[in-house]
């Protein structure tokens, strides 16, 4: 016997959802990459 | 007990993806990231690829000032220079044609860089596109690879190009930028947000004019503009090569290392060389999207044949890179325009770049843009 858990609020859901997704875009921001350091020697 | 439901809920996954998508599309689109930022206009040599990879990017994705046919040019520091947009749209607009120019050259830029750069070409849609090299431009050694970091930053496609990935990490990557734009272009972003939040010193633009050589020099090597000028009069009143190499180790030492370099490491263009492949590549989808298309074979300065020790020259190698370059685009039907012999040696900063404005080239360039236009 299994007792069903609650269904979370809609404000609730959307929060985390913000909060995951603004989350996930900072970790792509600051994902590693080329930086801008690229000696040019061509003068 | 709610909380918990809501972190684990596919419901609240699903929405954080639809948000991250949303903001990512706010991050990349035109008014936020595609604005001209400060430090497009960087002097400094370690950051001036980046820039300018940036600043083709933004001309590729940013808003287009006005409804003309757009005619753009592919290439390296040599079209950077001498085909510096306001010169060549001057003339363009001399000629009477109605056509905006747009140079998305960058620094250090090979055959490698222009190939991945045409990708993103459909987002522009020019009408005519000017793709202007050098044989050298298709070397591929050590000291001058035929792609670098333009190629990096915009490598988009879910097929392997030309030139495979180096791992399967590039590979990943390369889906990544594919697959979402944020991620594709998030070394922008991040740039762009540091400029927005701690604003760096501008520096001035690059001049849309100049007076004479002096104004070249100063511009170029700073403080070092007067005694590279005098050196430059010395080499006018004895034109000798050594008096060049004189010249040139005043304000470009590390540039005459380079073409040193690339003497000692450069070998006769072979098919199926990767610089080969990526021209041929680059010609086959300008084709197949309707682009007008033409080569530019870049000057090169005739000092070049008076090198008495074959130090800094590379024997034989403009003609044979130039025969394979026509063999390609013949491949295409792409037109090839032989600029190496048309201007003289005065008309060089030093053995590859024309002097910008003041060689004239960007007369020729425009002739070009207007031709192959209409």
């Amino acid at each position: 016997m299994s007792r069903r858990e609650p269904a979370a609020p809609p404000g609730a859901i959307v929060l985390r959802a913000a909060l995951y997704a603004l989350a996930i875009v900072v970790l792509v921001l600051f994902a590693p990459g080329d930086g801008r350091v690229f000696i040019y020697q061509g003068f | 007990m709610r909380n918990a439901s809501a972190a684990g809920s596919p419901l609240t996954w699903t929405l954080a993806i639809a948000f991250a998508i949303l903001l990512g599309a706010a991050i990349t689109s035109r008014p936020v990231l595609w604005r001209p930022a400060p430090f497009e206009r960087t002097r400094d040599m370690t950051q001036v690829v980046f820039a300018q990879t940036f600043t083709a990017a933004r001309e590729i994705y940013g808003p287009p000032p006005d409804d003309r046919p757009v005619a753009a040019m592919l290439g390296n520091s040599r079209v950077w220079l001498a085909g510096h947009d306001p010169f060549v749209q001057h003339e363009v607009d001399r000629l009477g044609a109605r056509v905006r120019v747009t140079n998305l050259a960058i620094f250090g830029s090979g055959a490698g860089d222009f190939e991945v750069l045409s990708r993103h070409l459909e987002h522009l849609a020019p009408k005519t596109v000017l793709v202007t090299v050098d044989g050298t431009d298709l070397l591929d050694t050590p000291g001058h690879p035929v792609s670098g970091l333009p190629a990096r930053l915009l490598h988009i496609g879910w097929a392997d190009g030309p030139i495979p990935p180096d791992g399967s990490m590039a590979r990943l990557d390369r889906w990544g930028r594919t697959l979402w734009p944020l991620y594709r272009f998030h070394e922008f972003a991040r740039a762009v947000l540091t400029d927005r939040v701690v604003p760096p010193v501008e520096p001035p633009p690059f001049p849309t004019h100049f007076a004479d050589t002096r104004a070249v020099f100063e511009y170029m090597h700073g403080d070092r503009g007067a005694a590279a000028e005098t050196a430059y009069e010395a080499w006018r009143h004895d034109p000798t090569f050594g008096r060049f190499i004189d010249y040139l180790k005043i304000g470009s030492s590390s540039y005459l290392e380079l073409v040193r370099d690339r003497a000692r490491q450069a070998r006769p263009l072979r098919d199926g060389d990767p610089g080969v492949r990526a021209l041929d590549v680059l010609l086959a989808r300008l084709v197949a999207t309707g682009r007008r298309a033409a080569i530019v074979l870049m000057p090169q300065n005739p000092l070049l044949d008076q090198d008495p020790t074959g130090e800094y020259a590379i024997p034989g190698f403009s003609d044979s890179a130039a025969a394979m370059i026509g063999r390609v685009a013949a491949a295409h039907g792409v037109p090839v325009v032989d600029a190496r012999h048309e201007l003289g040696s005065d008309a060089f900063i030093d053995f590859d770049h024309p002097l910008p404005e003041l060689s004239g080239f960007q007369t020729r360039l425009a002739q070009e843009v207007v031709r192959v236009s209409s």
